[in-house]
């Protein structure tokens, strides 16, 4: 094991050429466990009177914890017990629950104190609450009336908030923090995971529309059914309305299936032209569609103008084990709807129904996420003979003083690209450092699919290079194939600036 | 966790752990004993990752692996495998940092695989002869008319050229 790398290639090549392949050892294992098991039931008999009687002790009425508190608080009953409802002012209070959960209760908070022995839990009306849990003694949970929020043995943060903005259901929300461990947060908006060093404000907000936008619609709230079509996607057909051209955002009625964690991976909503021609690609979180009940969800889009009539068209690219299923609503007399996808073509569906899909339009962009426009589309339709064209880099090429704490940069096509991991940046050791942070988010893809970001790490005073695509390597291309112009620049970071480390 | 969960966790793990075991110096057979002994192991703990984060899930289990395998060095003092923690440790990073790279492995092989089809005939011979035909040192050294020292020789070079075959290849391609 002198040099782990001809160890590595060794190992390999014994399975490669030498037919190495590991054993299925899955029927052996478990035929261990169950031996040891058995080997384990004497010793469990003999432990077992012992535990009866610890548990009989433990069990006996007046031996399980009490509720305890320390710090400034009132409480409305004589006695700290269940039920009773805890109150701070401008100082925050500890609250022990079953001996194992301890609830830092903070100023300007409210909770009453819930739960059994051994599922201790609190329902929090105000304010915001710190807990930590011991593991494997019991189970722990904060309610609010927004959700709630479980754990075993973990560190966590619930707070409530209030949100100006919004309609009157979503003025308030929940911030949950986590510290150690892992916690579930549920509610009618659905189930959460959160990990340590994770937070989240649920539920997820959905963007107000403004009244002034005009909402296209064939469906009503209900859906007579749900669907996921695994290597196809959903279209629909709309006119604009009132002159109303710019997409601003599009609605869906979904839930998503699968693992509780999201798939770290997008899913794509495709506007198209009267001729199923891609106008904008844009890529959106798995994670922005939540599991549970179907339920709308609104996703902003950046402001793309239309034409009279145009379709929206959807791509979960679903599997076994993810996708999203989308609503349809059947008491439509006329379909609008299709399956498919921009690449592979589109067919009407077979049944009278329409996938559950509203398109939120306006007569002017609102630019909040970029603008998309016709003429935009016609000038890249006018040099569609031309291979994909850089016209962008951020820095720019030759960029001097760049500020070295600087976390992505960023090359912008001349048209909206393949997306997903369709890219290949390139190393020019030669000419540069290589900026990647190895450690760092995959690439992304914005600005309706034209931008690529990469994640850098950089040092002050060094001269950089990086290249997208090359002769052996072409991962960027437009969803027709046509490859990237090899395309290299250059840029040097400034020197590191002195001052105090705070 | 419970047997259903065990049984879900050595189906997706157990072929990289034994690669993983057999590149840190166990034999096959060891390999065989070590990877059960891990997921034994692994079912009798309270610390199990989540089956969500597979990467989680992978690298605790190699943490596992790795503490049996140093285990079993020491008592097989006559063992042909000398290991201590620092080499082990260092084995750990070269995994991560060479064959994993943020993924399971599966660009390094596609890459070795390229890679040995651009070797030459007579490299490629080499290696048939050595991880194909398993053919001994000895037996290799007189078909090719070399030393047993020199086809140790050449047999570390070419494995030292693809391992630089691969390595472009992937840090090419970020």
């Amino acid at each position: 094991m002198n040099d782990p790398i001809d160890r590595l290639i060794d190992v390999l090549l014994c399975e490669e050429l030498g037919g190495e392949t590991p054993p299925d050892l899955v029927g052996r294992i478990l035929a261990r466990t169950r031996r040891r098991r058995r080997l384990r039931w004497g010793l469990a008999a003999a432990a077992a009177a012992a535990l009866v009687a610890v548990g009989l002790w433990a069990l006996l009425p007046g031996q399980y914890p009490k509720p305890t508190a320390t710090g400034a608080f009132t409480v409305d009953t004589d006695s700290l017990q269940r039920g009773a409802i805890l109150r701070t002012a401008d100082q925050s209070a500890d609250l022990g629950l079953g001996g194992y959960a301890t609830v830092h209760v903070e100023p300007q908070s409210t909770v009453r104190i819930e739960g059994r022995e051994r599922a201790e839990g609190v329902f929090l009306t105000r304010g915001g609450v710190a807990c930590e849990v011991d593991s494997n003694v019991g189970t722990f949970a904060v309610r609010t009336e927004l959700g709630t929020v479980r754990s075993m043995g973990t560190r966590f943060t619930v707070r409530l908030l209030k949100e100006k903005g919004d309609e009157e259901m979503m003025t308030r929300r929940m911030w949950v923090q986590v510290a150690v461990g892992v916690v579930v947060a549920s509610g009618a908006w659905g189930n959460v995971a959160l990990a340590a060093g994770q937070e989240a404000r649920l539920p997820a907000r959905a963007p107000k529309i403004p009244k002034t936008m005009i909402t296209l619609s064939h469906v009503d709230e209900t859906a007579e059914g749900r669907k996921s079509i695994g290597g196809s996607g959903h279209a629909v057909d709309f006119q604009v309305k009132d002159g109303a051209v710019w997409v601003e955002a599009i609605q869906v009625f979904a839930t998503r299936y699968g693992a509780p964690q999201a798939p770290k991976e997008d899913f794509h909503i495709y506007v198209l032209d009267a001729n199923k021609r891609v106008l904008a690609d844009v890529p959106f979180p798995y994670a922005s569609v939540e599991r549970g009940e179907l339920r709308w969800y609104t996703l902003r889009t950046p402001s793309v103008e239309v034409t009279p009539g145009f379709s929206v068209a959807l791509a979960f690219n679903p599997a076994r084990t993810k996708g999203v299923f989308l609503g349809y609503d059947d008491s439509v007399e006329l379909s609008h709807s299709h399956t498919g996808l921009p690449n592979a073509g589109f067919r009407e569906v077979t049944e009278k129904h329409d996938w559950m899909v509203r398109v939120v339009t306006s007569k002017k962009p609102t630019g909040k996420k970029g603008i998309i426009r016709l003429a935009d589309r016609k000038a890249a339709e006018a040099n569609l003979d031309l291979p994909p064209c850089v016209v962008k880099t951020e820095p720019e090429n030759r960029a001097t003083d760049v500020d070295p704490t600087l976390a992505e940069i960023k090359v912008t096509y001349d048209r909206p690209m393949a997306v997903g991991r369709n890219y290949s940046w390139i190393i020019h050791q030669a000419i540069g450092t290589y900026p990647g942070d190895k450690n760092g988010p995959e690439p992304r893809w914005e600005n309706g699919g034209k931008t690529c970001v990469l994640s850098v790490k950089l040092k002050p005073d060094t001269l950089y290079a990086v290249g997208v695509n090359s002769f052996r390597h072409t991962g960027f291309h437009d969803p027709k194939g046509g490859v990237g112009v090899p395309y290299i620049w250059v840029f040097k970071t400034g020197k590191k600036k002195g001052g105090a480390d705070f | 966790m419970d047997r259903a969960t065990l049984a879900t966790l050595v189906k997706t793990h157990q072929a990289e752990l034994h690669r993983y075991l057999r590149y840190l110096g166990a034999d096959r057979s060891a390999a065989d004993d070590l990877v059960q002994e891990t997921f034994l192991a692994a079912f009798q703990s309270s610390h199990a990752p989540l089956p969500t984060h597979p990467r989680a899930g992978a690298a605790w289990l190699r943490g596992i692996a790795r503490n049996l395998f140093l285990r079993h060095c020491r008592k097989q003092a006559r063992t042909r495998v000398r290991a201590n923690s620092q080499l082990v440790e260092q084995a750990e990073a070269t995994w991560n940092s060479e064959f994993l790279r943020d993924g399971d492995g599966f660009d390094y092989v596609e890459a070795l695989r390229r890679c040995l089809e651009s070797l030459s005939e007579r490299q490629r011979h080499v290696l048939d002869l050595r991880y194909e035909s398993k053919t001994p040192r000895a037996t290799m050294a007189q078909r090719l008319e070399m030393t047993e020292n020199g086809v140790k020789s050449l047999l570390r070079r070419i494995r030292a050229r693809l391992a630089d075959c691969v390595r472009k290849r992937l840090t090419l391609e970020t």
